[in-house]
């Protein structure tokens, strides 16, 4: 029986002009979308490791050099570019994708490429994510709308139910004539992406697909509940667009707001005064007569039970360097780790007003799958920011082996700038992405059982 | 006719529980929506209030050190009237005030700076103009006044006016009206005048209102923008009016209606980002990096030659021999060298961006969502245009702030109290381009005129009107 109504039901929707017209709008825009995705992508791609090696290059280049300079003059880590950005470049567009690593400062990403883009660019982009998120929900209201109310209005449900069909049996078979092209256009969607994407897991792009099949699922059963509700299509098409509108598009902007409204960031003026602030509190490395610096030369003398500096087995201003360094990275760390406190109840705002619409918590898995979220962003900082404060570490070291207190001209050998490790971004595991997202997951899930739930409660309705 | 008309329609909305719905809905969501905008401008304020409290601090330390020297004493700490010390350390605070006009649209103001510390440390290429913000923030947007009146405003008309004909038509009562000596479209145009002119009477009642809650002072920007509002609004009864005419049943109207919000407000603008940014593709920013790296590198090596190239084309610089080749000499001269060499480099993404304005300034009249959210975030002062120009005015300042220290360096002088008055500041001028939001109102009301008059042309046409 489910089976006999879901197979009408598909046929009836392939006849309907609508149809027809909704799906090639979206094949279109969809494939213009992935293809134009992949272009950049690998435009991208190429030009982040082409910067990368130049890099390492110009690093090298500085051959036999005093270890202090080659810290001042620094180096860059990139953030890599994720096979499945291809489908949601999620946050990318309004984060950096390079740190520039110096001694004595940690640096913001910077290259913001929403920077680049005129205002336009906050209308949305072309990209697949925009087709998941937004094009295709409309589709399933598109065709799905009328789909029982029109049964009401023409009066044929009386001739299906004398056909001996539970109300249940008849809804489930709508659901699922409704849902199949839905799932077929977004599988198709999905393996094209999978066919252009390189060197990308399977279990992450899976598990994306999985995601947005139950956003789907979840938004068909909310565009059945109402076609069963109403008796007028005009009314349920009017009340599920504005469902759609209310979910996908205000309250994400209303989360958005408020939580700017109740956790504001500080401007990034106030973070660098405050940071300059509170290093200054503290030992500069440069500086020899500040007060931290003195008390670290008592300390460094009873400690090695010397009278005179010169008389240390090593050079104290690079100890004094390397100090000064650490006392810099903790207060980087503590203003950063604030930031995140900050960020943590932002995130926590979101994910309570997720119960609100099913658009969030699909939209933040996806980025999470996709590594294209803030998570992975300040990931990505805190990374550059290790590895920054490994690559002083190094060079102050160097410093204070072989050079001579006072010594400005020594030149360490070349081999030291070989000794500083590259710079390499690992990913989180994907259980940790699971594991991040649980909430997130589970609100999905509640939402699905819910949507379900209600599609049972309007079947005992028509 | 027209007086029948008018009081049956007053009758018919008065009846209507939608009208009062209506209007709830529509200052509730003018009231958050200006709460949200109030909410932004007053941390705009507050920001900008600690950068000039702060900035006043380093200044005050400066120039209380001044006026120790002016008075004979020798403080400890009078090196920090050095020229080095007041051009990098003290600097000069930029800033670009928030207009009132942008409670109405944050635009672009969520992803830039307003307040930045001009040094003569800081060279074209690292000067960042972005804030700090959660980009998850960025990404969803604000719900600010545009967004209701750019994405909802048209909805609800669409809501207010697809059956206005084809009810007629479905109830049969077209026919009756057909039997009379009228022009039938001529009929529904005066209908949708009548709503139209209802929809404005609430709107603008509830934009009064939130405007007098948030506090906006009259000006001529915020006329303009109400002129704005009204020919966004005359755009989509137009289109409605037309989709009637041509509609043949209510449930069409309204998919092919909601078709071409989707098509106008959310595919049109996206798909005109994606073709000028495949069209005027920014050159890479990473290779940037590594391109000024290696321009800085090469300079430093030769900081005596250019030093020495430098005061060549400089001769009054050469005060006395023996100060001119300091560290300090030379690195001003580089990085005034720096900049000329890096100008042509970065001014490439400054005409590559506005290569992409112009363009979607040409292409912007394909779509109505897009002429009014640039027409009010222009006014609102929060557009790129905005942006941009802020960006290059911080540029030009910059050079100047640096070049006004150049003699003090190269003669070793430090500042005295009459310098610190003299010193250059910044004022952000907005460039007020009146014509171009001028443009797009008219080109609204344009594009409304020649829908209605498309509809009324359609009057009698075969296969048109099936009553």
């Amino acid at each position: 029986m489910i089976l006999h109504v879901a197979k009408k039901e598909m046929k009836e929707i392939a006849r309907t002009g609508q149809f027809k017209w909704m799906l090639a709008l979206v094949i279109l825009l969809g494939a213009i979308a992935i293809f134009i995705s992949h272009m950049q992508w690998q435009d991208k791609n190429e030009q982040r490791q082409l910067a990368d090696e130049n890099a390492k290059e110009l690093w090298l280049a500085q051959g036999s050099v005093n270890p202090h300079n080659a810290a001042h003059y620094g180096t860059y880590a990139f953030k890599p570019q994720f096979p499945l950005s291809l489908i949601d470049p999620g946050v990318e567009k309004f984060t950096g994708v390079s740190i520039f690593l110096e001694a004595h400062s940690r640096n913001e990403a910077d290259m913001v490429a929403a920077a680049d883009q005129t205002g336009l660019s906050r209308f949305g982009d072309l990209t697949p994510d925009f087709i998941l998120l937004f094009i295709i929900p409309l589709m399933i209201i598109a065709i799905g709308h009328n789909t029982i109310s029109k049964e009401k209005e023409l009066g044929t449900i009386m001739i299906i139910k004398t056909q001996g069909i539970s109300n249940a049996q008849f809804i489930i078979g709508k659901w699922v004539g409704n849902f199949t092209p839905i799932a077929l256009i977004t599988t198709a969607l999905f393996l094209l992406a999978a066919l252009l994407l390189e060197a990308f897991d399977w279990k992450l792009l899976a598990t994306m697909w999985l995601i947005y099949m139950a956003y789907f699922a979840i938004i068909n059963s909310i565009t059945l509940v109402v076609s069963s509700l109403t008796s007028n299509s005009g009314i349920s098409l009017v009340s599920l667009l504005a469902i759609w509108i209310v979910s996908c598009l205000a309250i994400p902007k209303v989360a958005s707001s408020y939580t700017n409204n109740q956790y504001p960031y500080p401007t990034r003026q106030e973070f660098e005064i405050a940071v300059a602030e509170d290093k200054k509190k503290g030992l500069d490395g440069h500086d020899p007569w500040n007060e931290a610096s003195k008390k670290l030369e008592e300390e460094t003398l009873k400690a090695y039970n010397v009278n005179k500096l010169d008389e240390l087995p090593f050079n104290f201003d690079a100890l004094r360097m390397q100090k000064g360094e650490e006392h810099e990275a903790a207060v980087y760390f503590e203003h950063n780790e604030k930031l995140k406190e900050i960020n943590k109840k932002q995130t926590k705002v979101y994910q309570s007003l997720a119960f609100l619409s099913p658009f969030l918590p699909t939209r933040f898995v996806s980025m999470s799958l996709a590594k294209t979220d803030y998570g992975t962003h300040w990931d990505f900082a805190d990374k550059a920011e290790k590895h920054r404060i490994e690559m002083q570490r190094i060079l102050n070291d160097n410093l204070a082996q072989n050079s001579k207190r006072g010594q400005r001209d020594y030149k360490a050998d070349a081999s030291l700038l070989q000794q500083v490790p590259d710079f390499h971004f690992e990913l989180p595991a994907f259980e940790d992405v699971v594991n991040d997202n649980k909430s997130n997951l589970l609100i999905l899930m509640a939402w699905l059982f819910a949507s379900s739930g209600l599609l049972f409660f309007a079947s005992t309705r028509i | 006719m027209v007086a029948q008309n008018i009081r049956h329609e007053i009758r018919l909305l008065s009846r209507n529980q939608w009208f009062v719905s209506l209007t709830i809905v529509l200052i509730t969501l003018c009231l958050y929506a200006g709460y949200n905008g109030q909410n932004h401008f007053e941390k705009r304020q507050i920001d900008q209030q600690q950068a000039i409290s702060s900035q006043e601090v380093k200044e005050n330390e400066v120039r209380e050190v001044a006026l120790a020297v002016n008075q004979g004493e020798e403080p400890k700490n009078a090196n920090v009237l050095s020229p080095t010390n007041v051009a990098m350390r003290r600097g000069s605070l930029a800033i670009m005030p928030a207009n009132e006009m942008s409670k109405l649209a944050v635009g672009q103001s969520d992803l830039y700076t307003h307040q930045l510390t001009i040094s003569a440390r800081e060279d074209l290429a690292t000067l960042s103009f972005n804030e700090l913000s959660n980009p998850v923030q960025l990404l969803f947007g604000n719900f600010d006044l545009t967004f209701v009146l750019t994405y909802l405003i048209p909805l609800i008309i669409i809501a207010f006016t697809y059956n206005l004909r084809s009810q007629e038509l479905e109830s049969g009562r077209l026919k009756l009206l057909a039997s009379n000596p009228i022009r039938t479209n001529l009929w529904l145009l005066q209908r949708f005048v009548i709503r139209y002119f209802s929809l404005a009477l609430i709107l603008t009642g509830s934009l009064v209102i939130t405007i007098l809650w948030i506090g906006i002072p009259l000006s001529s920007e915020l006329f303009t923008f109400f002129l704005l509002v009204y020919a966004y609004m005359a755009v989509w009864f137009s289109i409605s009016f037309l989709a009637n005419i041509l509609g043949k049943s209510s449930s069409k109207n309204a998919v092919s209606l909601i078709s071409i919000w989707i098509l106008l407000v959310l595919v049109t603008p996206t798909v005109i980002n994606q073709t000028v940014n495949i069209a005027y593709p920014m050159p890479s920013r990473v290779a940037l990096l590594n391109e000024i790296r290696e321009t800085k590198k090469e300079l430093s090596k030769e900081q005596d030659k250019v030093l020495d190239e430098y005061l060549r084309n400089h001769p009054e610089l050469i005060k006395n021999e023996g100060n001119s080749s300091g560290y300090w000499q030379g690195y001003f001269a580089s990085q005034e060298l720096l900049e000329k060499t890096l100008e042509p480099i970065v001014n490439r993404y400054d005409q590559q961006l506005i290569k992409q304005q112009n363009s979607v300034n040409s292409w912007r009249f394909l779509s109505p969502a897009i002429l009014f959210q640039d027409g009010s975030t222009q006014l609102a002062g929060t557009s790129s245009n905005d942006y941009n120009e802020f960006k290059s005015s911080i540029k030009e300042f910059s050079f100047i702030w640096r070049e006004h220290f150049i003699p003090y360096v190269f003669s070793n002088k430090s500042l005295e109290l009459s310098d610190l008055q003299s010193l250059p500041t910044y004022q952000f001028a907005k460039n007020q381009d009146g014509l171009h939001v001028g443009l797009n109102i008219i080109s609204l009301f344009i594009i409304s005129a020649a829908l209605i008059g498309r509809g009324l042309m359609l009057e009698g046409v075969k296969g048109l009107t099936r009553l």
